[in-house]
């Protein structure tokens, strides 16, 4: 256990690099991070699906797989040689795993070889951390830490589905599992810890997680990036339908003051009756009769429901109101 | 605290098309102050008031445009709602019925309304609202002669005129009768004095 000890000081450090590392991180490795996400999510979704149609023709307790095995062994291989790579970035990082990843490699790509089937899966989500990885390398050095990062999410799930397969092979080495889980840490952070303690202990799970699996780890990073995909597109649209309408209802300057609406102005819809304003004219007729200008009836007590909407903090608010302003529109 | 750029983008605006709306503002005697404004609306076709211009002094506070402007006729008018004594308008838009989405423009086009559709329900100007009830025939006859009387354009700012003339050497009754030939054309009225 001394040299868990030592793995586990060693992957403090890390860490705590990696929160440093993460400050820095900019928005356009979010935006490829997010682009990657996606396309991994796609991608998964596709194997998840062939893969129940090969189970289920395929009796439970048959043994020899009849896939092509020289390709799956290639790759598993493939895969081993990446992973002892990654672990050499680690290892320059923090020199003291490099005999942990040593150990760890040979039995897990054991494990890979043994069943090729379900090892497809775990390859696929492979396939984007090696993708992620070989990409950082190419290019610059914090570029290659972000790179590393995205690795070690991506590398979460991919561990998580071998370690159920290991729990399924009832003839393979169980414990095959644990070393691997120590040799891990390779440019990881608390998330993917936390979280492969889950199939260890829910040993039927063969597959990544899914977006609205209820045992999914909270803190999984890639929720709300994916979120964030489909609610900017629906803006855009909205914005576009928008344009259309321009001419017609949305004035571009507020019809108070006659200066220009910015787009928090533009998505403001204070009244029913359609009248737009910017906030400045809106909140000083407030502070006054309160009465909108185009219908000349009161406005609603609570400032268009915002708060009501909202619950949370006021730009959250904000945004939700004029969502909802947006899609009333259309 | 007036809106400044408001006001003056109001102007520009309202001054683009005097010529199909038949409502303009000026500033007050050419002056700079943009809170005293001088409106000018021709009296609506079909009415007692048609071939009148009239003269509106418009103040505005300093709450602007989230309080009225404030109107006056400066022109004598006889209608039920508006004071044939001081010129002053009862009109719901100057007063509770204003929003801030109205306009200086919007206002005097109201005022022309007002001037084709009277409110003796409602009157400024009592004495005018009884005759408008009891004897249409003669508020209208009334109404007309006012128009004639006080709102010509020629009549609209004559004196200005006279006296510019007479300064340039022309004697005064010569100048007065010219005018008056040319309906208060000042360039008309020069080029005949000169040509005379």
């Amino acid at each position: 256990m001394g040299s868990d000890a030592v793995a586990d000081d060693a992957y403090l450090t890390a860490m705590s690099r990696d929160v440093a590392r993460k400050k820095r991180t900019n928005r356009s490795a979010k935006l490829k991070q997010c682009k990657l996400d996606a396309r991994r999510e796609q991608w998964l979704s596709q194997v998840r699906n062939k893969d129940c149609v090969v189970t289920s023709r395929r009796p439970p307790a048959a043994s020899p797989p009849r896939h092509p095995v020289p390709s799956e062994k290639s790759n598993g291989r493939l895969k081993e040689e990446e992973q002892k790579e990654e672990h050499r970035v680690v290892a320059e990082r923090d020199g003291s795993i490099s005999n942990d990843s040593e150990d760890g490699s040979p039995t897990h790509g054991s494990t890979m070889n043994g069943c090729p089937n379900d090892s497809v899966k775990s390859l696929s989500s492979y396939g984007s951390s090696s993708r992620s990885i070989s990409d950082a390398e190419e290019e610059e050095d914090d570029c290659e830490e972000r790179g590393d990062e995205k690795g070690g999410m991506d590398d979460w799930e991919a561990f998580a589905d071998a370690l159920s397969v290991v729990d399924e092979q009832p003839n393979s080495n169980p414990v095959a599992g644990n070393p691997d889980s120590k040799s891990i840490p390779c440019g990881m952070d608390k998330d993917c810890h936390e979280g492969l303690a889950k199939p260890v202990a829910k040993p039927m799970v063969p597959r990544a997680w899914r977006p609205d699996d209820a045992s999914r780890p909270q803190s999984l990073p890639n929720l709300s990036k994916q979120r964030s995909l489909p609610v900017s597109t629906e803006r855009r649209l909205a914005a576009a339908g928008c344009a259309q309408h321009g001419i017609l209802s949305t004035p571009s300057s507020c019809p108070i003051c006659y200066e220009d609406l910015d787009p928090t102005d533009s998505s403001f819809l204070p009244c029913n009756c359609g009248f737009r304003l910017c906030l400045f004219c809106h909140k000083r007729i407030l502070e006054a009769d309160g009465r909108c200008p185009g219908c000349r009836k009161q406005y609603a007590p609570v400032a268009g429901g915002e708060v009501r909407i909202g619950g949370g903090g006021q730009p959250f608010a904000l945004h939700l109101s004029r969502s909802c302003s947006m899609s009333s529109r259309t | 605290m007036l809106d400044v750029s408001r006001v003056q983008k109001e102007l520009a605006e309202c001054n683009r098309d005097t010529a199909i709306s038949g409502v303009s503002i000026a500033l007050h005697d050419g002056g700079s102050d943009l809170s005293r404004l001088s409106g000018t609306i021709s009296g609506p076709v079909a009415t007692p008031y048609e071939g009148g211009t009239f003269q509106i002094d418009i103040r505005l506070p300093s709450g602007y445009p989230f309080e009225p402007p404030k109107m006056q006729f400066v022109t004598k008018v006889w209608h039920p709602n508006i004071s044939s004594q001081n010129g002053a308008i009862c009109l719901d838009i100057l007063k509770d019925q204003w929003s801030p989405a109205l306009t200086l423009k919007t206002a005097l086009l109201s005022l022309q309304a007002l001037l084709s559709a009277p409110e003796p329900d409602d009157p400024q100007d009592a004495v005018v609202a009884q005759q408008y009830l009891r004897d249409h025939q003669t508020f209208m006859a009334t109404a007309r002669y006012w128009t004639e009387a006080f709102a010509r354009r020629s009549s609209v700012g004559i004196e200005e005129k006279v006296q510019k003339l007479v300064e340039m050497g022309f004697p005064e009754d010569l100048v007065r009768n010219t005018l008056e030939s040319v309906n208060g054309d000042e360039n008309q009225a020069l080029e005949m004095l000169c040509s005379s």
